[in-house]
């Protein structure tokens, strides 16, 4: 129990962290920080731990978030039991859609998730129209079933909630990040042949990290679904497929606290700048632009890198000095 | 279907795989080339259209819309490749993927900021229609398909005949040994990416007139496109001519029958097409990398 | 010219990300002299050509062309100073004809007099036609080597030609080798040790990423054997 808590402890705090963080902050705010952060975790996971870039993550996200939509919208009161739905539907869209994918080298990989995307949003904006609305959306925020301790309209109670679910979420990948599995997926990364012929089924880990990421997606989109009670296609709108890349990086891909620290500034800064500036584009592609110049590693592997930098420097002083 | 409805969808269908071909064959030869994803391409399609259609208003004249537009886009495109590219080559095809969308995401912005989010009319450049198998058809799109099959032409014969052309293919199969000749890689990868950008620029100018211009035009098309570079093979001209004219039949037969087919169909080919081959219908054994 | 260095590398030191496979490596190599490298799979020569050549940045280090330093120079531009690389993965432009390989080399050296490599290689004449695709192991490696004769060629470098050859061909290849060394000043890296023995003049031996032995005597050259001394 101990060896449990001192593994998983910081975890904990942190995000209880993020929760005193509302003391001073818009609960608003902190509650799209926390989903989308579980959402950049998502890319986060697929990059830094696969190798695999999608430009496509809206789709795993948006389809989640339809089937609790839906479900609210059509069939039940229940959230949780639509959050349920929700993370099957995305769940076993990523387990089709991925048995394919994952076979296709990384340039593919990525193009076929962009394409994947814009398919997704035409099919629920256009195709199915008379199921899901088109632009209108499906509103079913007054029908969602309200309990005294878990009042989804409320936004301390849904931030409480965010955030056991992001803990919870950050405990399972740091636990994949300690297992066999979880070396088996960089070992993908590094030297996919290599595994290959070491005897390794690389098609099946490769199959395995996809799934477990696009879930990660979908518990994001389901969450939206359910904050927001209402959804439309812009939840995978082409034009914000970019945005996810821009966290990951910005936070740093594959360490853990990077896509909540990526997360935290890019949608401060773009709180700021949307108040004085509407050309968001601008703003969003220069930092693309920029992060991708200065390095892959993010502020967070920075951070992290900070200390053992200093310590570094110190041994190294002193070494010269004696 | 009848036969006039029919010849009518058939040249529809070719007219957009001559806009398609334009706008992917630059995409694949780049990516066969250089190793690089450049998503910038769609700015360039985009300023293409918007110089046309600044120019077309202004000065009434279309192509000299068309020709402003792609020497717009080459010098855009040069500041872009001498800024930033340089500095990409040698990584991964993601780190260019991932900064040519910042430059696209730039250009948006900028599009936006100059001339609004309204859509624009660009005029049709000839106005006159002929009758064919008991339809009438526009001018102007066989004039589209004609100038895809010069490009073509074009294009086949500078790789094939002319000592760049060459040095691309050669630099396709391996850019080290090319390097290893005494060719200087480097300006022949500029001088790629400035003749993608002037066929991006080329095809924005023509579709332009087809569509509406509006600053989102560049990523509407994106993924059809990407589509039809994947599906014909990344790095492959003939993969492109190929897949853009199939794409461009499925869509337009998508149109008169269910118009939501149109734009599944192109993705449910990809997926089939994946299925059987994964790196395209004439994806190259030589792009092991 | 004819009795100074031709080519020299200082110290010179090459890491793939972490792992280091070029230690301090120092070489002369005297012109219109046979240098020949040897070693077992692994020992760092190919890894020595490829950072002589420009292909891989050395960490340190510095290579000296007839007086010339050429660190860090792009490959393009060492080849144009007149050190020529022959991988050997013996592949050539297998979409391009032998005569669209040899235009391609032509046109980077500003050399378009194909004598002199129809003078080495004869049986190039009768294959120009024929794509890169179609040619057999020893057709690639005399085009690859003609292509690198063109222009000004004051050093080549060329990893491990013989290797996978048919006997009679490797007999060819050396004779070239021998014309060819009163022109230029030859680097070969070399698995055989009968054709390493026939052509060195002088003979460097890696082990582990370091240079461990120079041979530079006729008596130490014929003595070398493969079990004993790699």
């Amino acid at each position: 129990m101990m060896r449990l808590l001192k593994t998983y402890g910081t975890i904990l705090l942190v995000f209880a962290g993020v929760g005193v963080l509302r003391l001073a902050l818009p609960g608003a705010f902190l509650i799209h920080v926390t989903i989308f952060s579980i959402y950049t975790m998502a890319f986060s996971f697929l990059m830094g731990r696969l190798g695999l870039v999608s430009f496509g993550q809206p789709a795993y996200m948006g389809i989640a978030a339809y089937g609790t939509g839906l479900y609210l919208h059509y069939f039940g009161t229940n959230p949780l039991l639509g959050m349920m739905v929700g993370i099957i539907a995305g769940v076993a869209f990523a387990g089709v859609i991925g048995g394919l994918f994952v076979r296709l080298s990384s340039s593919y990989f990525t193009l076929a998730n962009l394409a994947l995307c814009a398919i997704g949003f035409f099919v629920f904006q256009r195709a199915l129209v008379h199921i899901t609305r088109g632009d209108t959306g499906l509103w079913y925020l007054g029908r969602m079933e309200r309990w005294p301790l878990l009042n989804f309209r409320d936004p301390d109670h849904f931030l409480t909630f965010a955030l056991i679910v992001a803990a919870g979420i950050w405990i399972v990948v740091k636990g994949l990040d300690r297992s066999v599995f979880g070396a088996a997926c960089l070992a993908v990364k590094a030297n996919e042949r290599k595994l290959q012929f070491l005897g390794y089924n690389t098609y099946r880990i490769k199959w395995l990290g996809f799934v477990m990421a696009n879930s990660i997606a979908a518990v994001a989109g389901t969450l939206y679904a359910v904050y927001f009670g209402f959804v439309s296609p812009a939840i995978m709108d082409v034009l914000r497929a970019p945005e996810v890349v821009v966290v990951g990086l910005l936070g740093g891909v594959g360490s853990l606290y990077g896509p909540l620290i990526g997360t935290f500034v890019y949608i401060a800064m773009q709180d700021l700048v949307s108040a004085i500036f509407v050309y968001w584009e601008l703003v969003v592609g220069t930092m693309l632009v920029l992060v991708m110049m200065a390095g892959e590693r993010g502020i967070a592997s920075l951070l992290e890198s900070a200390p053992r930098l200093l310590r570094m420097r110190a041994r190294h002083d002193r070494s010269s000095a004696g | 279907m009848s036969v006039p409805e029919l010849a009518g969808t058939v040249v529809i269908g070719l007219a957009m795989s001559a806009i398609f071909f334009m706008l992917s064959v630059g995409l694949s030869l780049s990516y066969g080339l250089m190793r690089i994803v450049s998503l910038d391409q769609f700015l360039y399609y985009s300023v293409g259209a918007y110089m046309t259609y600044v120019v077309t208003s202004q000065a009434g004249n279309f192509w000299l819309g068309l020709l402003t537009g792609v020497i717009a886009s080459c010098t855009l495109a040069l500041t872009v490749e001498k800024s930033l590219y340089r500095r990409i080559y040698e990584k991964g095809v993601m780190f260019s993927m991932i900064t040519s969308y910042g430059v696209l995401l730039v250009g948006i912005g900028a599009i936006k900021y100059i001339w609004g989010l309204v859509p624009r009319p660009v005029m049709t450049p000839i106005v006159g229609h002929v009758s064919l198998l008991g339809t009438t058809l526009p001018v102007y799109r066989f004039v589209v398909i004609g100038l895809a099959v010069v490009l073509y032409i074009g294009l086949r014969l500078f790789l094939e005949r002319t000592i760049v052309g060459k040095a691309i293919r050669a630099g396709i199969e391996d850019v080290d040994k090319t390097e290893g000749l005494g060719i200087d890689v480097y300006r022949i990868f500029t001088l790629v990416f400035l003749l993608t950008a002037g066929l991006s620029a080329l095809a924005g100018g023509i579709h332009a007139p087809l569509i509406m211009v509006d600053p989102h035009m560049g990523l509407k098309i994106i993924a059809t496109a990407f589509m039809i570079v994947i599906i014909g093979g990344l790095g492959s001209i003939k993969g492109t001519v190929v897949s853009s004219l199939l794409i461009g039949q499925v869509m337009a037969f998508g149109f008169t029958i269910w118009a939501p087919a149109a734009e599944m169909a192109p993705f449910v080919i990809m997926l089939l097409v994946f299925l059987i081959r994964p790196t395209g219908l004439y994806g190259s054994q030589y792009l092991r990398r | 010219m004819a009795t100074g260095a031709a080519l020299q590398v200082n110290n010179m030191n090459v890491s793939y990300g972490e792992s280091r496979v070029l230690f301090d490596a120092s070489l002369t190599f005297p012109a219109s002299a046979v240098s020949v490298i040897v070693g077992r799979n692994g020992a760092g020569k190919t890894t020595l050509l490829k950072a002589i050549a420009g292909f891989l940045k050395p960490g340190s280090g510095s290579v000296v062309l007839g007086g010339d330093e050429i660190t860090g120079l792009r490959p393009y531009q060492v080849v144009r100073k007149g050190l020529k690389y022959i991988p050997q993965d013996k592949e050539v432009f297998s979409d391009l004809t032998v005569r669209e390989n040899l235009e391609l080399a032509s046109y980077a050296m500003k050399d378009h007099d194909w004598s002199k490599v129809l003078r080495y290689f004869p049986k190039l004449q009768q294959l120009m036609h024929r794509k890169g695709a179609y040619l057999s192991g020893g057709e690639r490696q005399m085009l690859m080597m003609g292509r690198a004769i063109l222009g000004k060629t004051h050093v080549l470098l060329v990893d491990e030609p013989t290797e996978g050859l048919a006997p009679s061909i490797v007999q060819d290849l050396v004779a070239a080798f021998k014309q060819l060394a009163s022109h230029c000043t030859l680097v070969l890296v070399e698995q055989n040790l009968a054709v390493a023995r026939e052509l060195a003049d002088q003979l460097y031996l890696m082990k582990e990423g370091k240079v461990v032995a120079h041979l530079a005597d006729r008596a130490g050259i014929e003595s070398l054997a493969f079990e004993k001394d790699l």
